[in-house]
């Protein structure tokens, strides 16, 4: 997700209303950005359930199994000792540290995984360029469209933001410099009526 | 706004079916009295304390959410009081054990261990082992349980029918106040009435492997019932949030019990004291050692895997199915706990009269709770944290 188009909401209920009115209009790649957690907007944006438990279910199956296999190699096979007259390879007594080294692996692995699935650290960002974004951490709701999305089109979905109740409408990064020449940015037309990719309006270079 | 859901009417025919059903264990036990009076002690004790530790398990449940204030379990509070009320039945169907301690509890008669060593400690736990104090404390640990039962119940059930009461602070102040004596008097109920069957065995760790497993029944239960109210259309407003939220509670106290089972096993295993390994000798011998290895995977294993599933947490159905096996994988649980204690060298491990005893009290305690809940809600629909209750959400 990288939003390339952003719009301000005054409240969670005009965001959540414009989610809903833009995926009716068939825009798909659509990311929110609001002080605190909104109740539905998971649901409204359509968000799939995060493949973090299954990336990191081989680390937990690998950390717990290799540590088992470790200390049955170690003490069953290379050095066997005699504790207790027990028998080299004691299942019991080797499970609490399995049980351990695979939590430490799945946590640590959790941990680095949801980094790189977020691609963190990121030193910049372009969205924080946008003026008033600072108000996603306070008391505005930001909305984003990746520029990827194929139902975004350059002129006419500023305007039907502005029409869903968007205060503030702006591109980030790039192609805010690229837009500089388009009017659409900084006058978002009254009325949106229009469906995207109905009306083409010119494209900036 | 008050919301309203509607009486509970119907449960005639379950009624009717689970009375039948106890008649039909009663007769069983009674032909047991005649047949095998000893092994009926034992099938008797099982099937109790399978029932009571569901029971005061839920108990447990509920006093916690009262305690904390909990948000979505108040959806599901009138069903938890639902199961918390079979505590009176319960202690009336504890009064026949006490004509037969002798038959189950060594500790009763000292003198007759052939090791001296035994009949020597045997006296020496006598302050603390003996039939009076056995009766009295089995008349404390009702008296705490079943006024704390009833009270909360009461007061609840009060305000379904004058919502302007306020009972919250009530049953938040005996309920912080309670846990304590009622978290005392199950540890000291799972040392008499289980530990105690072999009087020589000690285990700090026991009452809480008993409990783990009585709360995790519980919930099962209560999964499983409220599964079946929503379906007869008592729960109006229940949502899949719910269904996942007792799913996650079923897998931490899931995994809660293995983590009680295993290191109670770990430390007695590293230790290997004669006295002490001999719990788990008696259990690792002839039959016993394919139910000792099955009950490790119907207790853990197999319900620890199914409830990872977050889809599975969120159909009642499905959960509905891991919430009944882990209600009768307590029994097994029980079942093995007090059983191998009853020295039958037999080749197969479970006799009729469990399914007698199962029967009995399974069928005595679902009739008994119907009759309760008949003519009230199955919902808190005074409380005023109910709508909030009923929006709970996760993801």
């Amino acid at each position: 997700m990288k939003a390339d188009l952003l719009a301000e909401f005054e409240t969670p209920e005009a965001l959540l209303a414009a989610v809903e009115e833009l995926y009716r209009r068939g825009y798909r790649v659509l990311d929110a950005f609001t002080p605190y957690p909104v109740h539905g907007l998971e649901q409204a944006l359509r968000l799939p359930r995060s493949k973090l438990p299954w990336l990191v279910l081989p680390f937990a199956l690998g950390g717990g199994g290799g540590c088992y296999g470790l200390q049955a190699y170690l003490n069953g096979w290379d050095y066997p000792l005699d504790v207790g007259g027990r028998p080299p390879h004691s299942a019991p007594s080797f499970v609490p540290i399995s049980f351990e080294m695979m939590v430490l692996a799945t946590a640590l692995m959790g941990v680095l995984i949801f980094f790189a699935l977020c691609k963190l650290p990121e030193l910049h960002h372009p969205i924080f360029e946008v003026e008033g974004f600072a108000g996603a951490s306070q008391d505005r709701f930001w909305l984003g469209i990746d520029g990827r999305d194929p139902a975004l089109k350059r002129g006419t979905t500023e305007a039907l933001l502005a029409s869903l109740g968007a205060s503030r409408v702006a591109w980030t990064g790039e192609t805010a410099k690229a837009a500089e020449t388009s009017e659409a940015v900084k006058k978002p037309t009254e009325a949106a009526e229009e469906v995207p990719g109905a009306v083409t309006k010119e494209e900036p270079s | 706004m008050i919301h309203d859901a509607p009486r509970f009417q119907g449960g005639r025919r379950l009624f009717a079916a689970s009375l039948g059903m106890s008649v039909l264990g009663a007769a069983g036990l009674l032909a047991g009295l005649l047949v095998n009076p000893d092994r009926l002690h034992f099938a008797y004790l099982a099937a109790f304390a399978w029932a009571a530790t569901i029971a005061t398990g839920g108990l447990v449940f509920l006093m916690i959410c009262h305690a904390m204030r909990a948000g979505w379990p108040v959806a599901l509070r009138r069903l938890t009081e639902t199961i918390v009320s079979a505590l009176p039945l319960l202690a009336l169907l504890f009064v026949p054990l006490l004509f037969g301690l002798d038959r189950i509890y060594p500790w009763t008669h000292p003198e007759a261990a052939a090791d001296e060593h035994v009949r020597h400690l045997l006296e020496h736990k006598r302050p603390y082992l003996n039939a009076t104090g056995f009766v009295i404390r089995a008349g404390v640990y009702f008296a705490v349980w079943g006024v704390a039962g009833h009270l909360l119940r009461r007061w609840s059930l009060r305000r379904d029918e004058a919502p302007e009461l306020d009972v919250d602070g009530r049953m938040n102040g005996l309920s912080a106040v309670g846990l304590p004596v009622v978290g005392l008097s199950l540890v000291f109920a799972s040392f008499d009435w289980l530990m105690s069957l072999d009087p020589t065995w000690v285990s700090t760790m026991f009452p809480i492997y008993v409990f783990a497993g009585g709360f995790v029944g519980a919930l099962g239960l209560l999964t499983a019932l409220t599964c079946a109210a929503q379906r007869a259309g008592l729960l109006p407003g229940l949502n899949g949030s719910h269904y996942s939220a007792l799913g996650r509670l079923m897998l931490a106290f899931t995994a809660f019990w293995a983590y009680a089972a295993f290191f109670q096993f770990l430390l007695i295993w590293s230790a290997d004291h004669p006295h002490e390994v001999a719990f788990y000798l008696r259990r690792w011998e002839g039959p016993w050692k394919a139910t000792t290895v099955a009950l490790c995977a119907a207790r853990f294993v197999v319900p620890f895997v199914m409830l990872l599933s977050y889809r599975l947490k969120r159909r009642p159905g499905y959960l509905a199915v891991v919430a009944a096996w882990i209600v009768v994988s307590h029994y097994v649980d029980m079942h093995w706990l007090v059983i191998p204690e009853a020295r039958a060298r037999a080749w197969f491990p479970y006799h009729w009269l469990d399914v007698a005893a199962l029967l009995f009290f399974g069928g005595a305690c679902v009739a008994f709770t119907t009759q309760r809940l008949r003519g009230k809600r199955a919902m808190p629909v005074g409380d005023p944290s109910l709508p909030r209750a009923l929006q709970y959400e996760s993801l």
